[in-house]
């Protein structure tokens, strides 16, 4: 039936309302089949079959899969019901839609998949679909580049999916998750004859999906770029589900993970709270700063993966996807209000989103502000908001980790602070102060699914009890199967996240307020400001020296491949040309020389010949031929006609005769 | 009676369009181009009667397994002592080629639709269409090696006059390289199939010399003694006989496929080469080369396989990365594209090289969906070069504002091509890796470095691939020049393109259609292959 839910989401090219009725539906009958089936199950189909192996398309459903459908069905409903005032103007709305239900589609896909193969394959679709939504205004330049980028570097992490595949595939021999989870916690990780290292690099393997699509060190660097895209995207995708895909994937193979790989996660994730909470200081982009926040927000997720706890961070990832969603919203509101008032008289040079041209909005925009003002408090953790039980929750897993090193604690921690810094920062810049305008009208499909999620960034909506979670309904819906062994609380954690949190506010609250932005950038050293602004200079690196360097050495192969071996193979039949040109000069010059020698000497001797023909022969030919005219011409004397001449001539012949003969 | 002869009729139908060609007169070009179209639907037709006739359901490779028979003495020619040479007409269909004729069939009428606006000598163009078409069908369906060889050598011909003809600038140069390059690799196999032909005879212990290729697989077929039987003595350079013919046999197609470093005709023809005949190129014709690998190269020389998988493992890994970077490289679209089909191709090899069954199910896969998407990219980028001349794709930018549908268009191949899920390609891909993977956890063939270069591979396709979407497609609209009239796909181009597309994604969604006719032959092939190697190899070593 949840098969069907995703199929329900086949993109259809009409407008936005039919895409909010279905995302309605498609939550109706998530919930009620929820309410329905409380154990956990699986069901599939064949998909395709090789060899004697056939590989299956199906769901599995546990508390996991019910808690995360529920919350990508609000996010991606309210979503919807934003776009279609935020998109209103927009030519594009039907691509857009279409796009937002295939992302719909994927994602229900993963949450729901009963197999790594298909939750691969909803994993890619879910990055073609953010593909397309990042470069969704493709006329303009960056955003395309962002979304290229974004894809790019997803890939490198599905290709670590793919290799953690191919390696459960040949350690376990099956890829069917409850299979696997089942086989894993009855007969431990390393009996099943592989050596510790593969079992390693199949848990790095899928670590490294997460790392692509959850943004985290050293892949983090597309989420802020792929802020290029339409704002509500920012907030259904890269802020509430899509990057929450790669931490609901370790909750869910948790059990495959082996201790090297917890280790890595901690690090990894520990640096990304940290250089995302920095990072977000120096932004002047309203969604970057945010962006930047999600980024670190995804780094305590993965920390608590890491520390071993997964509930701490799916619990996170709930909390965090209504509250980020719901900042990512206002932020979108608070865009959508500056494009709206400029439609009329806008010359161009004005940025939207660059909070350097906000304040005063909290009479311009009072739902808006409200509903920021609940999401910012809880991200920064203050009590009574969902946030506070859900960081609490992380930190407090931090601490109890028995492996945890403590540089890296203490990063996050000093991250709590860093958050609500520079949450707090944004806050005062964009709704306080002097700018002020008539009061903006802001349309009921812009706050209805801001107070929405605004609701669920309450406390009281996971738990009564403020400051204790083990008595709310989601612990005990998620505890049973991912049990919180070794959780060590105490009440210091608590106050420490508290006053941690409240010091931030305080910072930027002191910073903003008395001194003004323009202070803020002067006191914050000139290095400190831009490794901030650049976020430690990972993109920087990335762009100019990696890719780069790789063009490079592609271009350097093409040459290779041109001169080389292609030159060699252009080469043979030179060089048979050229042995065919040689031996054509020896044939002309030698072979023919000869040929030619022998009939220059012949043409000579028959020259001579000749000569000797015309001159010699023929002299004596002609030399006969005078003579015998001569002759002739005195014998026509002799012949002359007197008949004693005759006589006396044939006297004298006579007498010659017979003087020879005698 | 074409029921008894179905694949018969399949080789000769284009023939005989050829012929009714011939008594066209020269200025009708509409009904040459029709009765083309006609003999190509029909060509298509069959070879759809044949797929739903064939059994996939029959196991085992060899002799047996073979369906739909045709089979009857050519030529019976009696040398003295020597005893006969006997050739046969024999033709059939197993899992190894049944999608490949299937793939011929599609791809040979989109050519036809592609070739629609060909202007010059349009009937010569065509005849030599039809004649290309019954030597690729021939070459496919052909199971004694002359037959083969024949439709094999027969090919070069047409298609050094289809480039050398109706090409671009350069296409003189291409067309000789092209004809040179292949007629070497004809030339190998010709040497080795010369001495099958000395070795194998038709009945164990007769003198009845054969070419029948499934006589040439069991040694007991191979007279004793003789050059390419297993108790041949003699060697070259340290090789024995059998690796020495496999080596050449290998090399042949291997110039085919392309593998690199013998690739370098394939980016010059297609550049070169109209269309049409680059979409019948990258679409069938290299396919051949990876028949001929399966169908002579590992069934006549099983042991080969064992003994240098690992090399040829190799050498796929080689290409897959090699020409993926060198594809970043291009500056030319439709030399991008050729580069990406020589880096596939390189999966086919690495997943041959398993010889698992997910690597070899892969590589049949692979060798049919490359078929499809290489295609339609060749279509799309021909739909970019009628419009301007021009591929050069620092030329382009922001193309998507002025030809939406063909952007849309492009990228649906793009990612196709690129090995997104839900596309052919996808599965095609994940099996030959996994077969890898498997091949190097539990077999000695390959080592974990290949499978994991090969994924490295995916990003770098993704890399070249999305990089040259982003430069030509989107941003600000520009182009080089302003005269190019931009119009956007017309019907005909739509009916090339909806098709391809269309099974692309048909075939990634259910890869089951293709994967399930070669299922059981693959299998018997492994089988085969690991089997009879392991004992060709034990009578070498002896």
């Amino acid at each position: 039936m949840a098969g069907a839910i995703g199929a329900f989401f086949v993109p259809r090219r009409l407008a936005g309302w039919v895409h909010v009725s279905f995302s309605a539906l498609t939550l109706l009958i998530g919930t009620i089949f929820i309410l329905d089936s409380p154990v956990s199950f699986t069901q599939s189909v064949d998909w395709f079959t090789v060899g004697d192996n056939t590989f299956k398309i199906g769901f599995y459903y546990d508390s996991l899969t019910a808690v995360m459908a529920v919350v990508v069905g609000i996010v991606a409903l309210m979503v919807s019901v934003f776009s279609v005032e935020y998109m209103k103007h927009d030519t594009g709305q039907n691509r857009y839609f279409a796009y937002l239900g295939l992302f719909a589609f994927a994602m229900y896909g993963i949450v729901i998949s009963s197999n790594l193969l298909m939750t691969f394959v909803f994993w890619e679709l879910v990055g073609f679909a953010s593909y397309l939504l990042i470069g969704f205004w493709y006329k303009q330049e960056a955003p395309p580049k962002s979304s290229f980028k974004a894809f790019l570097m997803n890939k490198i992490g599905d290709v670590g999916f793919l290799l953690g595949i191919f390696l459960a595939w040949n350690i376990f021999g099956t890829l069917e998750i409850r299979t696997l989870l089942d086989q894993v916690s009855t007969l431990g990780l390393d009996s099943f004859g592989a050596s510790s290292f593969m079992i390693s690099a199949m848990g790095i393997g899928l670590f490294l999906a997460a790392v692509g699509k959850s943004a985290q060190f050293p892949l983090q660097t597309w989420l802020p770029d792929a802020m290029t895209g339409p704002t509500p995207v920012s907030a259904l995708m890269h802020a509430a589900t899509m990057v929450a895909a790669g931490v609901y994937l370790m909750v869910r193979v948790f059990p495959l993970l082996s201790f090297e790989v917890l280790q890595n996660m901690i690090i990894a994730g520990g640096l990304t709270a940290f250089m995302g909470a920095f990072a977000a200081f120096a932004q002047t982009d309203i969604k970057k700063v945010l962006a930047y926040s999600t980024v670190s927000q995804l780094g305590f997720m993965i920390a608590a993966v890491g520390s071993g706890f997964p509930l701490a961070a799916f619990f996170h990832l709930v909390t965090h996807a209504f509250f980020k969603a719901g900042l990512f919203l206002c932020a979108g509101s608070v865009i959508h209000y500056f494009h709206e008032s400029h439609l009329e008289g806008n010359d161009g040079s004005f940025d939207p989103q660059d909070i350097r041209n906000m304040g005063g909005l909290r009479k311009v925009l009072p739902v808006t502000f409200w509903v920021f003002t609940v999401c910012m408090l809880s991200l920064e953790g203050i009590p009574l908001f969902s946030g506070f039980l859900s960081k609490e929750l992380i930190l407090t897993g931090l601490l109890s980790g028995s492996q945890v090193p403590i540089w890296v604690t203490s990063l996050v921690f000093l991250s709590v602070l860093m958050t609500a810094a520079y949450m707090g920062r944004v806050y005062f810049i964009v709704f306080f102060g002097e700018y002020r305008r008539p009061r903006f009208n802001e349309s009921l499909k812009i706050k209805l699914p801001l107070i929405t999620l605004a609701v669920l960034s309450l406390g009281f909506v996971f738990v009564l009890n403020p400051v204790n979670l083990t008595s709310g309904w989601l612990h005990d819906r998620i505890i049973p199967i991912t049990k919180l062994n070794g959780l060590i609380h105490s009440p210091l954690i608590t106050v420490l996240s508290i006053v941690l949190a409240t010091l931030g506010i305080l910072i930027s609250y002191l910073y903003v307020q008395k001194n003004g932005l323009n202070a803020l950038m002067v006191k914050l050293k000139y290095v400190f400001y831009s490794t901030s602004m650049h976020h430690f200079y990972l993109d920087y690196f990335y762009r100019n020296i990696f890719s780069k360097f790789m063009i490079a050495k592609a271009k350097a192969i093409y040459y290779f491949d041109k001169y080389v071996f292609d030159g060699i193979v252009n080469l043979l039949p030179r060089l048979q040309l050229s042995l065919a040109k040689l031996i054509d000069w020896i044939d002309k010059n030698i072979i023919d020389g000869i040929v030619n020698g022998i009939a220059k000497a012949d043409v000579v001797v028959s020259f001579v010949a000749g000569w000797v023909d015309k001159y010699i022969l023929d002299g004596l030919i002609n030399g006969v031929a005078s003579l015998s005219k001569f002759l002739g011409d005195k014998a026509r004397n002799i012949q002359g006609g007197n008949v004693q001449l005759y006589f006396v001539w044939a006297l004298f012949g006579m007498m010659a005769i017979y003087y020879f003969l005698r | 009676m074409i029921g008894d002869h179905l694949l018969t009729t399949l080789i000769f139908l284009p023939l005989l369009g050829a012929l009714v060609m011939l008594f066209v007169p020269t200025d009708k070009t509409i009904i040459i181009r029709f009765v083309a179209l006609g003999t190509m639907l029909l060509e298509l037709l069959l070879t759809l009667l044949a797929v739903s006739s064939f059994d996939s359901s029959v196991i085992g490779y060899g002799s047996e397994s073979l369906q739909l028979v045709e089979k009857m003495p050519w030529i019976d020619l009696s040398i003295g002592s020597f005893g006969s040479l006997l050739i046969q007409y024999f033709v059939a269909v197993d899992g190894l080629n049944i999608t490949l004729v299937l793939l011929s069939g599609i791809i040979l009428l989109i050519g036809v639709i592609s070739s629609w606006n060909i202007q010059k000598q349009v009937k010569g163009y065509f005849i030599l269409y039809m004649i290309l078409s019954t030597s690729i069908m021939g070459c496919f369906l052909a199971i004694d090696m002359f037959l083969f060889f024949l439709f094999f050598e027969f090919m070069l011909l047409p298609m050094y006059f289809l480039i050398g003809i109706w090409g671009g600038k350069k296409r003189a140069y291409a067309s000789i390289k092209f004809y040179i390059y292949t007629l070497v690799g004809s030339l190998l196999i010709l040497i080795v199939m010369i001495g099958l032909s000395l070795s194998v005879v038709e009945v164990p212990g007769g003198n009845i010399h054969t070419f029948n290729i499934m006589k040439m697989m069991s040694p007991e077929n191979y007279l004793s003694g003789s050059v390419l039987s297993l108790d041949y003595s003699g060697s070259f350079l340290g090789w024995d006989m059998r690796h020495l013919a496999f080596l050449l046999v290998f090399l042949g197609f291997a110039i085919k496929l392309p593998a690199v470093p013998v690739h370098t005709w394939l980016p010059d023809a297609h550049v070169e080469a109209p269309t049409p005949i680059s979409v019948i190129l990258a679409g069938v014709l290299l396919k051949i080369g990876g028949y001929g690998f399966y169908r002579i190269g590992y069934t006549i020389f099983p042991e080969a396989a064992q003994t240098m998988g690992w090399w040829i493992g190799l050498f796929g890994v080689i290409a897959i990365i090699y020409a993926a970077m060198i594809a970043l490289a291009q500056s030319n679209l439709k030399r991008l594209i050729a580069y990406s089909s020589v880096s596939h191709m390189g999966f086919v090899m690495l997943g041959m090289a398993s010889l698992t069954i997910e690597g070899n199910a892969g590589a049949i896969l692979q060798l049919f969906s490359h078929g499809i998407i290489s295609a339609l990219l060749f279509i799309l980028s021909g739909v970019l070069y009628d419009r301007t001349d021009n591929l050069r794709i620092a030329d382009y930018s922001g193309l998507a504002s002025k030809l939406p549908h063909f952007t849309v268009a492009m990228v649906i191949a793009f990612f196709a091509a690129l090995g997104l899920p839900g596309f052919s390609g996808f599965i095609a891909e994940f099996l030959i890796l996994a077969g890898a993977f498997d091949g190097a956890v539990h077999g000695s063939i390959l080592d974990h470095f290949m499978p994991v270069l090969g994924l490295l591979g995916l990003v770098l396709g993704a890399a070249y691939f999305l990089w040259t979407l982003q430069k030509m497609f989107f941003g600000q609209y520009w182009v080089r020049d302003k005269q190019w009239k931009m119009s956007d796909l017309s019907v005909r181009e739509y009916l090339m393109i909806v098709p391809l597309a269309l099974m692309a994604l048909l075939f990634g969604i259910f890869p089951g259609l293709i994967l399930d006719l070669s299922n059981q032959t693959v299998i018997g092939f492994v089988e085969f292959v690991q089997q009879q190697g392991d004992v060709n190899l034990s009578i070498l070593n002896k």
